[in-house]
């Protein structure tokens, strides 16, 4: 009987059977393992975020200033396949030898479907526990304006359908509400949000910082302002009331004589008690009391509205289109053909 | 008080107005009586309401927009102090003069101003007889020895202050519910005073809001105030001063220093471009302060040197804030003005309309962007020649599927030249593999999530190898690779230990119980326990019987169900040793006799037929 030597071992048919054996026996364990308990948490969180953008350079998520100019929003939709080779790329440092890459190989889709789940987790708000489900199309939006460094923590809220009135609310658990799995700030001035589904309307409102009074000014005009008028016994504003009022529904804002920026108050009180649908004078005293003056004065956090304009609530107000921009205009087949380097 | 406001809801009064104002009252009570001959006395009682004056108590201010020291854009917001006491307000009179027959007029005596940069001396810390305008005597107590004030000049009282038939107008009560943080604020009973002003803040300019005390002085204000007919006018200028004087300084100060903005030429004050006045006509008048780059004060500049002549006035500040209106446009106008688009759009230089200047040209051409979100980026390729390439980031216009996998395989990267294309003009398109690339280099900027990652392939593969070898071993020892079999022992121990602990070890049987019950205890367990108690009482048993349950019949003893696990294998065995020993000695004795007597041939004969002779003669027949 000759000598056997470790290379004998080693190199028999056997030996290297129990190997490849192995990557597939891996996998299969991996793969009876419930989505959740396959990766390290650590691993998993990580993956995650990458997924999600973090850390990826901006110059890599938007390659030239043109396509995100000053005071611009753009939405987009996450492309599942860039992220996915972002992650093959992460994925790939570990590995050295053949078998490192045929056992990677193996585990891909397992990895790729824990990392599915992990996604939703990463920005969990109010006890939502998303629980494991097939990774959704991620759109968002990335936004560059002097609203984003001047607000801090602005609200982003996207529905999945109308939800009614646009300045109405809706609960954290609206389950018309789409999950925003990352809210970030890249720059003072850019925020990126990116979206669980694609929502048809988006709101984004400024933040809440207890009562402001306030006037509006007409943009363009130095000068030019108004209030809009409210009706004090119900708080409700004049142009939403039914049927509309004679007269004016916001009054022009009066100024000092040769003052600086400094409101007339008598004269905006008396603008405001000469239409007489504000109830001014029905309520305490005759004329704009203080508290009928704050009233008048109210400022709530504007919200802005992205969505169907047909579906508008607010008569005259400009709404701005998200619907139009979502139309796709080339199918993906033809752009997976044009990506494999096919020619039409 | 019945609960009146919801959550969410607030609700505006315009006034708190006290019984009694700050001061001191008399109650005289007297009594006179009808009866003949009765006399009385008058009683008089001193009483004295307090109420701040100089200095407001920290806790007494729940919040100001904007907040302290903040920058942000104001420009349409008005400034606004939310007081904890609803009453305060009105809690001293402005002009004694107002009240008439006692009776409080409602006229509040704070008033919130907001000036900007050179319009007032803020005064930190004065005694209070430095905190009014010289000549202005109030009577009474005093709440504390020094306060905060401002001087200014009769020109800002006049173009910013409230005028007196709008101070009533920006004060109000609010009332909300406790249980609302958001409009609460962690006040105690949910009634709060709000002071606003008049005044809107400018962009680019420094502020600082004043809640000023008018007690005394309440005539300075203006009775009305013009209305501005020319509404553009109001903008011009953010500062109340801009006469020639000022101007020339200001003009030498900019020249001289780097200071770009208004304020910061007010705030750097090296050079004095103007005479300065003796002062000597004002001794009271404190020396300028210099309160550290401060909002409001002119270092080196006193407010009397600004608009020499003019009336100057101090007023006690009961609490003030500073800062910084930033750009003009509100929240409103820029989220109507934004440019909205998918991402693969790009504005294109607007047209040139008739009678207005071109825009200038670009300096470089516009990206060659298709629809389908990529872009055309200049490049230099491996072999050093400048090229140009298509690239696209994961933000695309489209929505776009997914690598699905073949075959149960999904498709997996090992190099990022594998994810380079060729697009349909001949130029690269590298937008996968830069997403490699970068995906690549970042997890090389966490060692320890790769180091992770690798621990549990390498874990996971070496157990699932070391499976798969097992179950190899036996054909590899059919083929003779013997020397293999050196790690056999250790092979076949694991291949038992990975059997043995399938299925969570169900092969071990019950898990033992954290605790074994207890032995029987002789006299204890196993015994009537009414005898048991007979015996401990030194009673007749059938008296205690008759006693527990008359005329019953006993059933059972009471018992202790009692379990004993093998505590401890080695002395059992021992202990197996010497009670098994007699068993063993008989059945040596018994294998003894049956061999000797059949050596001895006295097996069958003789002997009583026994079971299996019978057996035997059954098989015979």
């Amino acid at each position: 009987m000759a000598p056997v030597t470790r290379n004998t071992y080693l190199n028999n048919p056997l030996m290297l059977r129990a190997t490849s054996e192995a990557v597939t026996l891996d996998r299969d364990s991996n793969a009876n393992k419930p989505v959740g308990d396959r990766l390290p948490g650590k691993v998993k969180t990580w993956l995650a975020r990458l997924r999600l953008l973090e850390g990826v350079p901006f110059a890599h998520l938007v390659p030239d200033a043109e396509l995100l100019p000053l005071e611009s929003i753009r939405f987009f939709y996450l492309d599942r396949e860039w992220t996915d080779a972002l992650v093959q790329g992460a994925l790939s440092v570990s590995t050295v030898t053949t078998l490192d890459r045929q056992h990677l190989q193996a585990l891909h889709l397992q990895i790729r479907e824990e990392i599915d789940a992990e996604e939703r987790r990463v920005r969990l708000v109010g006890g939502d526990d998303p629980a494991p489900a097939a990774a959704e199309t991620i759109s968002g939006f990335l936004l560059r304006s002097r609203a984003v460094s001047g607000w801090p923590a602005l609200h982003v809220r996207a529905y999945d359908r109308e939800i009614g009135r646009d300045d109405a609310d809706a609960p954290q658990a609206y389950p018309p509400r789409v999950r925003v799995l990352r809210l970030e700030r890249l720059a003072p001035a850019v925020l990126l949000c990116l979206f669980d589904g694609v929502p048809r309307l988006v709101h984004i409102e400024e933040p809440r910082q207890g009562i402001q009074f306030g006037i509006d000014f007409t943009p363009g005009e130095i000068g030019v302002a108004t209030i809009p008028l409210r009706d004090v016994l119900t708080a409700t504003r004049l142009d939403d009331v039914e049927p509309p009022p004679a007269g004016i529904t916001a009054a022009r804002v009066p100024f000092r004589r040769n003052a600086p920026g400094v409101i007339h108050v008598r004269e905006l009180a008396n603008r405001i008690a000469n239409q007489q649908a504000t109830n001014v004078d029905a309520f305490e005293a005759a004329g704009v009391q203080s508290a009928e003056f704050a009233m008048q004065m109210l400022q709530f956090p504007y919200r802005q509205v992205f969505g169907d304009p047909a579906q508008s609530t607010r008569p005259g107000a400009r709404t701005l289109t998200y619907d139009d921009v979502f139309h796709p205009t080339v199918s993906m087949a033809q752009l997976r053909r044009w990506e494999a380097g096919e020619r039409e | 008080m019945a609960q009146r406001v919801a959550p969410g809801q607030f609700v505006l009064h315009s006034s708190a107005v006290p019984d009694l104002t700050a001061g001191t009252y008399v109650v005289h009570a007297d009594q006179s009586f009808t009866a003949p001959d009765a006399t009385s006395s008058t009683l008089d009682s001193y009483i004295e309401v307090t109420g701040p004056r100089y200095k407001l108590p920290p806790d007494q201010v729940l919040s100001t927009f904007p907040p302290n020291k903040s920058q942000g854009s104001f420009s349409s917001r008005l400034p606004q102090i939310v007081l904890k006491r609803r009453t305060l307000p009105w809690e001293r009179e402005a002009d004694p003069a107002l009240a008439v027959g006692g009776v409080p007029s409602g006229v509040p005596w704070l008033a919130l101003v907001v000036l900007a940069d050179g319009e007032c001396e803020f005064l930190n810390a004065k005694p209070i007889a430095q905190c009014v305008t010289p000549g202005v005597v109030l009577a009474g107590r005093n709440d504390t020895p020094v306060g905060d004030a401002i001087v200014v000049t009769e020109t800002v009282v006049r173009k910013v202050f409230p005028t007196k038939e709008e101070l009533r107008l920006l004060v109000h009560v609010r009332e909300v519910d406790l249980t609302d943080t958001d409009l609460a604020m962690g006040d105690d009973d949910g009634w709060l005073a709000v002071v606003l002003s008049n005044r809107l803040p400018q962009q680019n300019v420094r502020y600082r809001a004043c809640l000023i005390s008018l007690e005394g002085q309440y005539n300075v204000l203006l009775d009305q105030a013009e209305v501005e007919p020319n509404p553009p006018a109001a903008f011009e200028n953010p500062f109340v001063y801009d006469n020639p004087l000022f101007g020339i300084g200001l003009r030498e100060i900019k020249e001289n220093t780097r200071s770009t903005t208004v304020a910061d030429g007010w705030s750097v004050g090296v050079t004095r471009g103007y005479d300065t006045r003796a002062r000597n006509d004002r001794p009271w008048l404190p020396p300028p302060v210099d309160s550290g780059g401060g909002t409001g004060a002119i270092h080196d500049v006193d407010v009397d040197d600004i608009d020499p002549g003019d009336p100057l006035y101090t007023f006690p500040v009961l609490a003030n804030w500073q800062f910084t209106c930033t750009d003009g446009a509100d929240f409103q106008q820029l989220m109507l003005q934004l440019d909205v688009g998918m991402l693969d759009t790009v504005r294109l230089p607007p047209a040139g309309r008739v009678g207005r200047k071109p825009a200038p040209p670009r300096t470089r051409p516009l990206p060659e962007v298709t629809e389908t979100g990529h872009i055309s980026l200049s490049h230099v390729n491996r072999a050093g020649e400048a090229d140009s390439v298509w690239y696209r980031g994961p933000l695309v216009p489209h929505p776009g599927g997914r690598q699905e996998p073949l075959f149960g395989v999904l498709p997996l990267l090992h190099s990022s030249d594998q994810a380079r294309r060729i697009g349909p003009d001949g130029r690269e398109n590298l937008s996968f593999a830069a997403a490699f690339e970068i995906g690549r280099l970042l997890a090389l900027g966490e060692p320890s999530v790769v180091a992770a990652f690798l621990n549990w392939r390498k874990e996971g593969f070496e157990q699932a190898r070391r499976t798969a070898l097992v179950g190899t071993d036996g054909q590899l020892s059919l083929e003779e690779v013997r020397d293999i079999m050196s790690g056999f022992a250790a092979r076949i121990t694991s291949r038992i230990l990975f059997e043995l602990g399938r299925d969570g070890g169900i092969r071990f049987g019950d898990i033992r119980p954290p605790v074994d019950g207890g032995c029987p205890i002789d006299g204890l367990d196993n015994v009537d326990p009414v005898e048991l108690i007979a015996i401990g009482f030194g009673l007749p048993i059938d008296t205690v019987r008759e006693l527990i349950a008359p005329g019953v019949d006993r059933p059972g003893l009471g018992e202790t169900p009692a379990t004993r696990g093998p505590s401890d294998l080695v002395n059992l065995a021992g202990r197996t040793d010497v009670e098994f020993g007699h068993l063993r000695n008989t059945a040596l004795d018994t294998v003894t006799t049956l061999a000797t007597n059949a050596l001895g041939g006295s097996a069958v004969p003789g002997g009583a037929p026994d079971a299996l002779d019978e057996l035997l003669s059954e098989g015979h027949r």
